[in-house]
């Protein structure tokens, strides 16, 4: 198992582009998965970073990767205020025009098609936990 | 990146030629508010050397669609690589923007 801790602080996130190259290493995972790895892993550690806890705290949180039945498997853990990211998200309808589109809700959506399943749990002891799975071969 | 405005046919271009991410986004923001988009003008972005593009980044282009539509000038995106391509077309972005 791979495992990353990060700050919540913006200037942490880069450190998310080693991680997935490590993951890349170790799982064998092929230049379009890592690439979108990246824009999976950096869209949900930013929402941690900047809505998961007050300002002025200092806090970590975790993302720890797995291969597991021809699966990875991702998890990303904090213990910061509950959000549900698949529930919160808004629906996003890809046929309308420009002019008809949300700003936001774009990230969850985007992490919603590229990973084949994203699950969120809620644990008793006050921990976020998303699951995130990918098939590899 | 950078920003060409050629008068004579009143196209901009900005050019893109690096990651797009979280930590650069400020630098394309602030061209995008050096843009001055009137009727008729063509709007080209060149990504033919940006090869990611974050969430974040995505909505600066939807943002500029947006206001392009809104006062009449046109946008283009030229040159995107394959895997950001593919993020155009799962978020329905190809629907709406001119991709060259």
């Amino acid at each position: 198992m791979k495992s990353l801790v990060l700050k919540n602080k913006i200037e942490e996130l880069p450190r998310l582009e080693t991680f997935v190259e490590e993951l890349g290493d170790e799982y064998a995972l092929d230049p379009a998965l890592c690439f979108n790895l990246n824009l999976v892993l950096e869209e949900l550690a930013t929402n941690v970073a900047l809505y998961a806890f007050p300002k002025d705290e200092e806090h970590d949180f975790l993302i720890t990767a797995d291969k597991n039945d021809g699966n990875l498997v991702l998890h990303i853990v904090d213990d910061g205020v509950p959000f549900n990211p698949v529930e919160e998200a808004p629906e996003v309808d890809v046929t309308l025009g420009a002019e008809d589109r949300e700003i936001g809700g774009l990230g969850i959506f985007l992490v919603q098609q590229l990973m084949d399943k994203v699950e969120y749990e809620r644990t008793d002891d006050g921990k976020n936990v998303l699951t995130l799975v990918k098939k590899i071969a | 990146m950078d920003i060409i405005k050629n008068q004579q046919d009143s196209t901009i271009t900005i050019v893109i030629d690096e990651p797009l991410k979280a930590q650069n986004l400020s630098e394309l923001q602030k061209l995008v508010e050096e843009l001055s988009l009137g009727f008729g003008t063509k709007l080209i972005i060149d990504c033919t050397d940006m090869d990611y593009i974050c969430s974040s980044g995505l909505r600066v282009f939807l943002q500029l669609s947006k206001d392009a539509k809104q006062v009449g000038a046109s946008l283009v995106v030229r040159g995107l690589q394959p895997l950001v391509l593919n993020v155009f077309q799962i978020t329905g972005f190809d629907k709406f923007i001119a991709i060259e």
